[in-house]
């Protein structure tokens, strides 16, 4: 601050003492006597950081420290209770034998008797069931009779109940048999649907009635004059009960289902996108989440992934001669069928819960990718075979199902080409110093000693690095500066690569700089208000990993651009 | 200086060893007028006239003020290239280069004006009065401040500017000043003591003062791509400068012991011991958080910058504090050499460290040459001339002094004048 007093005092002294310098020239040469020396000025030019953000990835992940892109998650549905269906339900058998002297009795004496009996005791199948309800199927009790006389009788299956929980009962006639020794039978059908069946339970009560006729043939046939058996199927909406597949094999399902990729899934790969189509991916698989509905284990085995290219009509196509999809295949011929988790083992989801896998499959992803790159529709198939049940109480439902959900992912573990990969040209407006145009023509012409752009680049990725940079005066916008008229193109830069491990991830990052000359006249669009640089860069593999590396999650590229001007200052003019 | 130095042996040898009269009193030293032996100052010297053994009137005027970077020639120069529109970026850039290298840009000046009445009272008493106008003015602009401009951001990004400040204050004073006197101790020729004393009621007029501070201590960043500044720009200043705007008091202390036979005299002043109240003072904020990789959201941050009335308030202000220690030594009438050197001593206004030799030629007893230098301060060297009249009723005087060149190459000047009456 001045004090009010002195700028005056000073200000006359000054102006008396100071005199006409004796024009504008006289008074430039009086400014500059100080000692002649040069200065350095940073003007920014471009800057811009190559990661993960800049990859424009809205679902990026990270698998092993390398950076994965996700493609949008499908879910494959596998019911596994649905069509639970019991064949060959075989009763047990039962043979009533009359001793001789029951017939020794006069004609037209009646002879009743009534037996009960465990009717499901040659079903093992059964036997980890404690309870379940039938959805449909049917039973047929046949009773066969090899005495002379008809037999009047009644059953009641204990063990099964009607949906009013009433046991299932049934009455017949078995005709008179020849008395030859031959059966004659008699069939009693049951609808099961709607039953309730409590396997540890279920009996059958006989009751049979028959008048004695007196005929001296039915003593030769007293023996196993009466056999009652039956057999039925039935599929079921519950189950409950020790549920165990070694018992009851009808708890192992073979499932096989399929789900188109979408092509607007890929988009998440944004402008990486064609970078992606020249690269070959190798780190690439899958996130795979199996979900159980079901309140009983279910255990995945011989589990695989295979990825079809689908039919114009959306069909998966089928390969006449396995008669399985007919998956794509590599370039041996073979199927790109992925084993999941792989290595014989399986996946055991718990009772109503999940199990997640983490699968690599970069030949199957990369076609999946290639496939949706090229416009074809992809879809991937997954099969195997689902067993309930660990012996342990449990229930299984109709309805139960296991969602398998499957996370395609695309590591950026790549092999790009030796021409290189173009990473997508950036724009960046910036302002300028804004000078007016004598202060301009003052810097370039008297001011500048020498300029030189000078590229700092911090390169953490496995790739070597060729920055290219242009710019221009004023907004050009998303306009490429390289192609306009006018536009300053400054010598591309090479920075090398960091050291690589053989896994192709970064060891230690690179920090290299490197300068090109400016030219004088060139320096001008950078003290006008504003000017646009585009900044290219092409990523290169590094030679000792054979083009191959794997960008890491902390991997990225800074690049720094600055133009320095060096300008003289003092030492007259 | 040989004569000094002899005549200092003399005093420092004889202390004590004789009460009688040793010098006589018909000595070259003893010629001199002893109403003048006080050799003026440019500088501040509360008891400038106090020492002249008669009542009087003196009007007098002054101004020092220097710079560690433009001289009049150069000031000149901005004003040529200012009138004709023709500043370009490598004049400012050839200015900047004016600040020596590693220093700040600095300045300060004094100046002072008004009227003294006084005269002895008796033969051991002196009394003085005076009102006076007086103004102080500093800046500083911290050395990182000035490389950010000067020295380019290339080789260092991170610029402080904790020093850079500006004030200014201006005054108007009524004061009172009474010098005892006393002697000669021991013999006739023994040493002649002399005790001022005094005050000044002071009234505020304007003040100003503006500090750049960074706030959280975090220094300006001037990348290549990026601007960081987070500044408090703190202005206080009165809106209205008018008498009535506070109040203050200094003291002056001054101790002079002198062998008027011998030619010698050794002093010590203190001046400006006191604070000023200053009501009024409106306070102004700028805040400035920069952070960005864009120059035109910079620069769209600085044009819509305001400052921000906090409040208005009072101010107590520390007066810039003056030690000076001064000794002189005359062997006959015609040559006197003093010697000065003024100490700041804190206050709120920077006042610079300075040495000042002077010289007074009595080749004509009442008209006293005066040749001198200037040391210190933030020029390097000043020459210092003046001339004067004293005779017993007239005093006129003029001093000038040229500082770290000499006229358009000076960075800084100083001028004085006085006349006074006495009866």
């Amino acid at each position: 601050m001045r004090h009010t007093v002195i700028p005056a005092a000073l200000s006359t002294i000054v102006l008396i003492a100071a005199c006409d310098p004796g024009g504008v020239t006289e008074a430039r040469d009086q400014l500059a006597r100080g000692q002649a020396d040069t200065v350095q000025y940073l003007l920014p030019l471009a800057r811009d950081t190559f990661d993960v953000s800049d990859l424009a990835l809205s679902r990026d992940t990270v698998i092993d420290g390398i950076v994965a892109v996700a493609l949008a998650p499908e879910t494959l549905r596998y019911p596994i209770a649905d069509d639970l269906r019991f064949e060959g339900i075989t009763l047990s058998l039962l043979s009533v034998t009359f001793p001789p002297e029951a017939f020794q009795v006069p004609a037209g004496t009646p002879l009743d008797t009534s037996v009960t009996y465990a009717v499901l005791a040659d079903e093992p199948r059964l036997e980890g069931i404690d309870s379940l309800r039938i959805a449909s199927g049917s039973l047929d009790l046949v009773t066969s009779n090899r005495l002379v006389e008809a037999i009047d009788y009644s059953v009641v299956l204990n063990g099964f109940r009607d949906a009013g929980g009433a046991p299932l009962t049934a009455t017949g006639t078995i005709p008179a048999a020849p008395g030859d020794g031959s059966y004659v039978s008699h069939v009693i059908g049951f609808d099961l649907a709607g039953v309730t069946v409590a396997p540890p339970s279920a009996s059958l009560t006989v009751d049979l009635a028959l008048v004695v006729s007196g005929s001296p043939a039915n003593e030769a046939n007293a023996t196993d004059a009466i056999r009652q058996t039956g057999t039925g199927e039935f599929t079921v909406d519950w189950l409950r009960g020790p549920l165990d597949p070694t018992v009851t094999p009808e708890l192992t399902v073979t499932v096989e289902d399929d789900v188109e990729i979408p092509e607007s899934s890929l988009d998440v790969l944004g402008d990486f996108r064609d970078l992606v189509a020249e690269m070959t991916l190798q780190s690439a698989g899958a996130r795979i989440s199996f979900a159980n509905q079901a309140a009983t284990p279910v255990e995945i085995v011989d589990f695989v992934i295979g990825v079809v290219t689908l039919t114009a009509s959306g069909e998966v196509p089928i390969d006449p001669e396995t008669g399985e999809p007919a998956y794509e295949r590599d370039d041996r011929g073979d199927p790109i069928v992925v084993p999941v988790p792989g290595g014989g083992a399986t996946v055991t989801v718990p009772r109503t819960g999940s199990t997640e896998v983490s699968v690599t499959m970069p030949a199957l992803v990369d076609r999946v990718v290639k496939l949706l790159l090229a416009g074809e529709r992809a879809a991937v198939v997954g099969s195997g075979t689902a067993i309930a049940g660990d012996g342990q109480p449990s229930t299984l439902e109709r309805s139960d199902a296991m969602a398998v959900t499957i996370d395609l992912f695309v590591g950026l573990d790549a092999t790009i080409p030796p021409e290189g990969v173009a990473y997508p040209p950036e724009n960046e407006r910036n302002d300028g110093l804004d000078l007016d145009p004598d202060d301009i023509a003052d810097v370039i012409d008297n001011l500048l000693v020498r300029a030189f752009a000078r590229a700092e680049v911090t390169n953490a990725t496995p790739y070597e690095l060729e920055v290219s940079i242009a710019y221009i005066e004023g907004d050009v916008g998303a306009a490429d500066v390289f192609t306009l008229p006018g536009a300053v193109i400054l010598d591309p830069v090479r920075i090398a690569a960091p050291s690589v491990s053989v896994e192709g991830r970064v060891q230690e990052p690179v920090v290299d700089s490197v300068e090109v000359a400016v030219a004088g006249a060139d320096v001008e669009p950078l003290l006008r208000s504003v000017y646009t640089t585009t900044l290219k860069a092409r990523m290169f593999g590094a030679p000792e990993a054979a083009g191959r590396a794997a960008l890491g999650a902390d991997d990225r590229a800074i690049v720094r651009s600055t133009v320095v001007l060096e300008v003289k200052r003092g030492g007259g003019t | 200086m040989r004569r000094l130095v002899l005549v200092a042996t003399l005093v420092i040898g004889r202390a004590g060893v004789t009460e009688g009269q040793t010098v006589p009193d018909d000595s070259q030293a003893a010629q001199v007028v002893q109403a003048f032996r006080r050799t003026p100052q440019l500088r501040i010297d509360p008891f400038r006239h106090m020492l002249v053994p008669r009542w009087g009137v003196v009007v007098s005027g002054g101004a020092i003020a220097a710079n560690n970077a433009l001289n009049v020639s150069d000031i000149g120069a901005l004003i040529e290239l200012g009138d004709n529109d023709a500043l370009l970026i490598s004049d400012l850039l050839n200015t900047a280069g004016l600040v020596p290298a590693g220093n700040a840009a600095i300045g300060d000046g004094q100046g002072e004006g008004g009227v003294y009445v006084g005269g002895p009272v008796g033969r051991s008493l002196s009394l003085g009065l005076t009102l006076q106008g007086r103004g102080y003015g500093s800046f500083r602009m911290d050395e990182d401040a000035v490389a950010m401009l000067r020295d380019g951001n290339a080789s260092q990004q991170s610029f402080d500017v904790g020093e850079t400040r500006g004030a200014g204050l201006a005054t108007a004073e009524v004061g009172a000043h009474a010098v005892v006197r006393l002697g000669p101790v021991g013999s006739p020729d023994g040493a002649r003591v002399s005790i001022g004393f005094g005050g000044r009621y002071i009234e505020p007029i304007a003040y100003a003062q503006e500090v750049t501070v960074l706030r959280d201590g975090t220094p300006l960043y001037v990348g290549a791509d990026s601007v960081g500044a987070a500044l408090d720009l703190d202005v206080e200043h009165t809106p209205d400068p008018s008498l009535g705007s506070g109040s203050g008091f200094a003291g002056d202390f001054l101790a002079r012991v002198e062998w008027p036979t011998s030619g010698l005299y050794f002093e010590v002043l203190a001046a400006n011991l006191g604070k000023v109240t200053i009501e009024g003072v409106e306070r102004r904020l700028l805040s400035l958080s920069l952070a960005s990789t864009d120059l035109g959201e910079i620069g769209d941050s600085l044009d819509t910058a305001e400052f921000a009335v906090q409040d208005t308030s009072e101010v107590k202000l520390s007066l810039p504090r003056t030690l000076r220690l001064s000794a002189g030594a005359w062997a006959n009438s015609y040559l006197q050499l003093d010697a000065s050197l003024s100490i700041p001593a804190g206050g709120e206004l920077d006042l610079p460290l300075a040495a000042d030799l002077w010289s007074t030629w009595r080749l004509a007893p009442i008209l006293p040459v005066r040749l001198g230098l200037a040391l210190g301060g933030t020029y390097g060297i000043g020459y210092t001339a003046g001339i004067g009249v004293e005779t017993r009723t007239v005093y006129v005087q003029a001093l000038g002094g040229s500082f770290g060149g000499l006229f358009r190459g000076a960075k800084g000047f100083a001028g004085r004048f006085e006349f006074g009456v006495y009866f």
